[in-house]
């Protein structure tokens, strides 16, 4: 039982973790709480679904969703936050949201007020290894954030990109200085990340196997739960602090039966941590 | 007489209502020390950041390798051969010695470059060598402006621009540092060094110019630096 909600924890950790590495990349980067990354992750679910449904194909529609999630990433940078960027930071929030909301009140235009599914029987295979049981939408959904995440660590840890980014984000001025392109790098970093938030969206969408307007509402306020208790821009804190919350979670409802809304755990979890590590799990210097 | 590397010229920067430069004239050659003298506040640290980009500039050139360069972004100067190390070193805190000086060497492809010039940096800075692997921003202040200028000679630039280097450093970690200026002098390094301290700017410099409130008020030598009445009154305390 045990093991069981570890697993099913780890499942959902990654899904958290898709999301909120991207928000802290971004969040490290332009030092704006990106909302509508939420956006970003319903455009990906459903562009996910319909390629899935036209293909047939899991790995295309991953493909799809990555790609048209980066591409709307971009857009929000380049026409929302950069003519932003001279005022403070509190407009670029407000005009985030106004993006979130926007994209959600758009896609139920298009796509319709209710929810939409995968063919039924796609993914209901069940795999018994000792005790444990898992699903074949559970394995997918793992074996793409293993592979997402990793090409994350790839890129961010193995890569002159990956060193140029860290570079940007604890000084611009002094990046420029050694020859970085800040500007395209911010580009790039928006179309990494978001192809990310794409990808999560996909992922959760076959997970539970429905697709819907609002289901950016939770992840738009929960991802920014997870990046505080991760030390806001370090995206290795978001993603141990993502892991950390999906077992979390699972664990409380699905083992010591707490009765809180699941949603709120991480919240409860963010105000533990701001009260005895404000600079995150992970954060290595206290920020001011 | 080598040609110039860099020529300022009648450059004013404003800070809304501080003139902090005002028509300032100067010119570097290929090889040359210049340092720039002046009391703090003199528009030293604001000249610099102009050539280097990061203050826009009202009026006047910049001509950098015969290239008008006032327009262009920070990051294309660098580009073309400027490196900066700027007051108080400003490494990047979160990232590893060896980290810093690789993004000295951004532009470069070629690793074996890289490695040179890796060896040479080591040669200069032996104490980096043995901090390889620390994050900069757990480094003391000397070894902090160690891998500042490290990090700016990782470029192999055409022009070194230094801002303040001494400022903050113990005595003995000041004659350090420009014993290293003096060694990058000698092999040819192209220098232009802000500097408040007079005493250190004369040691190092071929040429000094005086910067007064946004001007440049004298250009002169070392030996002039220091028999010039006015000069050892305002700035070496006689």
């Amino acid at each position: 039982m045990l093991l069981q909600q570890i697993i099913n924890g780890l499942t959902i950790g990654g899904i958290y973790a898709l999301i909120a590495m991207g928000l802290a990349l971004v969040y490290g980067i332009l030092r704006i709480i990106h909302v509508a990354h939420a956006g970003v992750y319903v455009v990906g679910a459903y562009i996910g679904l319909y390629t899935f449904l036209i293909t047939h194909s899991f790995v295309l529609a991953a493909l799809a969703s990555m790609a048209v999630g980066s591409l709307f990433g971009v857009a929000v940078q380049k026409f929302v936050y950069l003519p932003l960027l001279k005022h403070s930071p509190i407009i670029s929030l407000i005009a985030s949201i106004g993006v979130f909301i926007a994209t959600q009140e758009g896609v139920r235009l298009i796509f319709g007020p209710y929810i939409k599914s995968f063919p039924s029987g796609i993914f209901d295979a069940q795999y018994h290894i000792g005790g444990i049981i898992i699903t074949q939408s559970q394995l997918v959904v793992l074996v793409f954030s293993v592979l997402a995440i990793s090409a994350i660590w790839f890129v961010t840890e193995k890569t002159k990109f990956g060193l140029a980014l860290k570079a940007v984000s604890q000084d611009m001025d002094m990046a420029e200085s050694v020859a970085i392109d800040s500007k395209k790098l911010m580009f790039l970093a928006f179309a990494f990340g978001s192809a990310f938030a794409g990808l999560a969206g996909l992922l959760v969408g076959s997970y539970f196997n429905s697709v819907y307007p609002a289901m950016g509402d939770v992840p738009a306020y929960k991802s920014l739960a997870i990046i505080v208790v991760g030390g806001m821009s370090n995206i290795w804190g978001a993603f141990w602090a993502s892991i950390f919350i999906g077992v979390l979670e699972t664990l409380s409802i699905g083992v010591f039966n707490i009765p809180l809304p699941r949603d709120s755990l991480a919240f409860i979890f963010m105000v533990f941590v701001l009260m005895f590590k404000p600079e995150g799990i992970m954060g290595l210097f206290k920020r001011n | 007489m080598e040609k110039n590397i860099i020529e300022i010229k009648n450059l004013k920067v404003r800070y809304e209502n501080i003139q902090a430069l005002n028509n300032a004239t100067l010119n570097v050659r290929k090889g040359e020390c210049v340092t720039i003298v002046g009391a703090n506040g003199a528009g030293k640290s604001s000249l610099l950041k102009a050539v280097m980009g990061f203050n826009k500039t009202d009026e006047g050139n910049i001509i950098f390798n015969n290239q008008n360069i006032e327009n262009l972004p920070t990051y294309k100067r660098a580009a073309l051969g400027i490196s900066f190390v700027p007051e108080g070193a400003r490494v990047f805190p979160k990232i590893n010695v060896l980290g810093n000086l690789l993004l000295g060497a951004y532009k470069e492809k070629d690793k074996e470059k890289i490695i040179e010039r890796l060896d040479y940096i080591y040669s200069l800075f032996p104490r980096l060598k043995e901090r390889e692997k620390q994050l900069a921003g757990t480094l003391s202040g000397g070894e902090r402006q160690m891998l500042a200028m490290a990090r700016a000679l990782m470029g192999k630039p055409l022009l070194l621009m230094m801002d303040e280097i001494s400022l903050g450093l113990m005595p003995k970690l000041v004659d350090m540092v420009f014993e290293v200026v003096e060694e990058l002098h000698k092999s040819g390094i192209t220098i232009l060094l802000s500097e408040q301290n007079a005493h250190k700017a004369a040691e190092v410099a071929d040429r000094i110019y005086i910067l007064e409130l946004g001007k440049i008020t004298k250009e002169t030598d070392k030996e002039g630096l220091l028999n010039d009445p006015y000069i050892k009154k305002a700035y070496l305390g006689k």
